[in-house]
């Protein structure tokens, strides 16, 4: 610095010497050399900005500056970052969940890995469960390098004479070799292990080591009980490895060859036993997976057969999908509600960004003067820009880190979709990937809001003068622009809001086909080195005790309640040609007599079972869409269908109503009854009238110490069941209206503050409207016409969009069409509240404009 | 100055071709060469002498000047600039290119008779 100083100093000395020489005074010289050199304040600066980080200078007075505009309209700061912390805060919590659901394996080679998943009946979805036969074969296929399968189940486990439910997978010898998993200590399983020789070998992982083990390397050794089998431990996992399901945290790994060392031994070879093992493969280098998919179409069905005829005529089908992701049997329920959050908080943020273009396009008009005195004094276009994008970087910074933030709670929140023993998998974990999400959209968002109104800023500040007239047409025409984008956003956002409320009241209200009303369902535990006669004499005692509570109205058996998991499978009904493809597939369900009448489910034809049948011929039940689906009629007594070994016919003596089976969404379906629950069975019961389910369980419970009965006893309220069946539906619609709530706030600020601003800028024009003779009335009428004009462009806009997205949840949504002439009344409705409200205080403002005053301040 | 009238701003770009041609006989310091460029165009380019001390530091940036402190012809210390071998070769880059844009211009000022 000095010595550009003394550069300067040098250089007018000279002149000022050339200039004595030429005769003039010393007080002329010096003049003229000053005159003649020009501004040396300029010329500092001038060579300054050559300097490699001049730019921090002017990036340091640009955050100066918009810090201190900031405070000054800490309102408008204050709605800023709060809408922008919603909208990156919900996105950054529902990246941080997708992206764990769809997180790549740590294992080697991952993109080489592919699912399995067979489809073995025409009309139902493909599902990766293998017998161990199905693997055996396909092992022996030439194209894979490898085929990891496992099988995840809880069990009790003895380990130091403490008895304890363990996460256990049981893996295929290739499982560990294939995926290329190391050991932390000790060895892995492999083939050797899944041999008859070695199926007591076990590994644990690095977690269950480190809690119970306290990482000591004794534990190499360690023996355990496992029903009847004692297993030892091998060897202890690298931490990094979890198993491949995402769902599921396995603490111990066996092999297959476990099941007959625990004492289980028909189960592993048995293939009339399905839903062993999920299985992936590893291709060899230089196969694709069209290769293996166009061979495997040819040699699967037979294959899947094991030598025996097609059970129902159907082609099993064998389907490859990418394998580098862990296996999630909750990715299809769960990801779909969760892409349509991520769609709406996306949304909110798009109406967040849009909210603040449009104010701050306003306020681009506000400081048009200062725009103009800073375009004079020397500023550039791309120095105004710069300006503006900086304020609203430091806008959208302040609104990402509070998104942050509230992205821990909205994951908590979003985690209650989850069944509990899963939450801690999931939880929000800060790592790169979400970090640079939230980064993005931080930035994104700071160029969408921002670079419009410094651009629109700019471009005025040169050729408009300084700050007097009213809002320019153009700007009002950019800023309308971005109101109406808004309130199409929020639109969106109350829009779905509305359907999914109505969906969610339609599963309520919902016909199930049953009374569920009081009831009370009580399960006893199973012990499994118990005889069924066993379970079954308590049971009976149990139904019995229940029947003769004096509380009791009715008590009854059954197997599988309406709205909970079924048997599913296909049986030959005698006398029906299927057509080619078609199998004759059906839910099965077992009850007692009673149970119908019990449930309110209409005996349509023919009769209930009765206690004299236990012990009489087998007879069967069906529903009414069974009966109509296969015997064209309701009246289907005396039809019948064939299973067993010994292929007998059974002849049907009664039709049911229709129930909701798994799913309300499911629509009728078709059910085989049969006449003994076996031992998983259920008490149900319903409470005489006046007595409260609560009331009922509580004389439930003291059964369970009765000296016939003697088990731990399980007694809740069906209505749980039933709530728990539309948890999803309930959470969606609670988030949605969370979000609708959102849109409609963000309509309401930004109609608000558009107006209240056009309404100060146009003082001077209402002034002049008054003193030629307008009322106040009319001048606030005019202010309620130009907001509801805004929002009838906001509707305009946004019922196309709203029905665009509506298609895309239509899905998730229950008896509620796309385009739902209800929801959509109730969003112009709310529209049209919304732009009253924001349209009152502005309105008022207007009207109370004092001519005198307006004009002369003008 | 009431001769401004009959000087002429300098075209965009010309003052650092100025400068380096200014500096091809040999090292000076900015004065000088505020004053040569004067003098030798009969004082018809008008330099406001400030303007100079920023092309000066732009080209020795750029590395088409070096530049040390000295003693001036008057006795004083001064800041002289010198041409390095980039600029000499930058030199004969930027005249040929003002050679042809000034022949370009002349075409279009003077058409020649066809």
């Amino acid at each position: 610095m000095s010595d550009l100083d003394d550069e300067i100093r040098s250089h007018l000395e000279h002149e000022i010497d050339d200039n004595v020489a030429r005769g003039m005074t010393r007080v002329e010289a010096e003049a003229a050399a000053y005159r003649k050199f020009g501004n040396r304040t300029r010329v500092k600066e001038d060579v300054w900005r050559l300097r490699p980080w001049a730019w921090l200078d002017g990036l340091r007075q640009d955050l100066r500056y918009a810090l201190r505009m900031m405070r000054k309209n800490w309102g408008f700061t204050a709605i800023a970052v709060a809408s922008l912390a919603l909208g990156i805060g919900g996105n950054t919590a529902l990246f941080s969940l997708v992206d764990r659901l769809l997180r790549t394996l740590a294992v080697r080679e991952p993109e080489r890995l592919v699912q399995l998943t067979a489809t073995r009946r025409a009309n139902t979805r493909g599902h990766s469960f293998f017998t161990y036969s199905d693997y055996e074969v396909l092992r022996t296929l030439e194209f894979f390098d490898g085929l990891p399968g496992w099988n995840n189940r809880e069990v009790e486990v003895e380990w130091n004479g403490v008895k304890r439910k363990r996460a256990v997978t049981l893996v295929t010898g290739d499982y560990f070799p294939t995926l290329g998993v190391q050991p932390m200590i000790g060895r892995l399983l492999d083939t050797q292990d899944d041999s008859p020789a070695g199926g007591d070998a076990a590994v644990i992982t690095y977690a269950l080591w480190e809690r119970e083990f306290q990482l000591k390397p004794s534990v190499l050794g360690e023996r355990f009980r496992w029903e009847r089998g004692l297993f030892t431990v091998v060897g202890v996992l690298s931490p990094a490895f979890r198993g491949l399901e995402l769902d599921v945290t396995p603490e111990i790994f066996l092999t297959t060859h476990s099941l007959p060392v625990m004492g289980d031994k028909g189960k592993l070879k048995d293939t009339g036993s399905p839903n062993l093992l999920t299985l992936k493969a590893r291709l060899k280098p230089g196969v694709t997976p069209e290769q293996v998919a166009s061979v495997l179409q040819e040699r699967w069905p037979k294959m899947a057969q094991h030598g025996r005829p097609p059970p129902d005529g159907f082609t099993s089908k064998l389907t490859l999908t990418p394998g580098y992701a862990g296996f999630s049997r909750l990715q299809n329920q769960f990801s779909y509600g969760l892409w349509i959050l991520l769609g709406l908080s996306g949304v909110v943020l798009a109406a967040a960004c849009a909210n603040l273009a449009s104010l701050q396009l306003l306020r681009a008009d506000a400081r048009r003067r200062e725009m103009s005195i800073r375009a004079a004094a020397g500023a550039t276009t791309g120095r105004i820009v710069r300006q503006w994008f900086t304020e609203s970087l430091l806008l959208s910074a302040a609104g990402g880190l509070a998104g942050l933030i509230a992205s821990q709670w909205i994951t908590s929140g979003l985690l209650l979709f989850l069944p509990e023993a899963q939450r801690a998998f999931y939880a929000f974990a800060l790592d790169g990937r979400v970090l640079v999400v939230s980064l993005a959209a931080t930035v994104v968002t700071a160029l969408i809001f921002g670079v419009l109104p410094g651009w629109q800023a700019a471009r005025e500040a040169y050729w408009k003068e300084a700050g007097r007239g009213s809002v320019g047409p153009k700007s009002t025409r950019w800023v309308q622009g971005a109101m109406a984008l808004q309130l199409a956003a929020s639109l969106v956002l109350i829009l779905g809001a509305a359907l999914f409320a109505r969906s969610l009241g339609n599963l309520v209200t919902a016909d199930y086909g049953f009374n569920r009303q009081g009831l009370v369902v009580a399960r006893l535990n199973w012990d499994e080195r118990m005889p069924s006669k066993w379970h079954f004499d308590r049971n009976m005692a149990l139904l019995e005790q229940v029947r003769n509570l004096p509380q009791v109205k009715a008590a009854a058996f059954v197997e599988a309640l309406p709205l909970s998991p079924h048997v599913f499978g296909a049986l030959r009904v005698v006398g029906y040609v299927p057509a080619p493809g078609e199998t004759t597939t059906m839910y099965f369900n077992a009850v007692r007599p009673g149970y119908f009448a019990l449930m309110g489910i209409p005996l349509l034809a023919g009769r209930d079972f009765e206690d004299r049948d236990l012990s009489g011929p087998k007879i069967v039940i069906v529903s009414e869409s069974l009966a109509r689906h296969y015997f064209g009629r309701v009246d289907a007594i005396g039809e019948k269908i064939t299973w067993g070994e010994n292929n007998r016919d059974i002849p049907i003596v009664g039709v049911v109503g229709n129930y909701a089976v798994i799913d309300a969404r499911e629509g009728a379906q078709d059910v085989l009854y049969t006449r003994s629950p076996g031992i998983y069975a259920r008490v149900i019961a319903r409470p005489r009238p006046g007595v409260k389910p609560a009331a009922l369980i509580a004389a439930i419970r003291p059964l369970a110490s009765r000296p016939e009965i003697k088990g731990v006893l399980e007694v809740t309220e069906y209505a749980a069941m039933f709530d728990r069946s539309m948890q999803q539906d309930r959470l969606l619609a609670i988030l949605a209206a969370v979000f609708g709530v959102l849109g409609a706030g963000l309509a309401l600020i930004g109609l608000y503050g558009s107006m209240a601003y056009t309404v100060s800028r146009r003082n001077a024009e209402l002034g002049i409207r008054m003193a030629l003779g307008a009322r106040p009335a009319q001048i606030a009428r005019m202010v309620v016409r130009e907001t509801s004009a805004l929002a009838a462009l906001g509707l305009l806009l946004g019922i196309p969009l709203g029905a665009l997205a509506s298609r895309l949840v239509a899905a998730r949504l229950f008896q509620v069409q796309p385009f739902d002439p209800i929801a959509i009344a109730a969003v112009a409705l709310v529209m049209l509240v919304v732009s009253l409200a924001a349209a009152l205080g502005p309105a008022w403002r207007a009207a109370r404009v004092d001519p005198a005053v307006a004009l002369r301040a003008e | 100055m009431g001769n401004n009238a009959d000087r002429t701003e300098l075209l965009q770009g010309t003052l650092d071709l100025l400068i380096l041609r200014t500096l091809q006989p040999g090292r000076a310091h900015g004065h000088t060469i505020a004053a040569v460029i004067e003098r030798t165009s009969d004082d018809v380019l008008l330099v406001e002498h400030g303007s100079l001390y920023p092309a000066l530091h732009r080209l020795q940036k750029r590395g088409w000047v070096s530049s040390e402190w000295g003693l001036s012809e008057n006795n004083r210390k001064a800041k002289f600039y010198r041409l390095t071998a980039a600029g000499r070769k930058q030199l004969l880059v930027e005249t040929s290119r003002f050679h042809r844009l000034m022949d370009a211009i002349v075409r279009v000022l003077e058409p020649s008779p066809e």
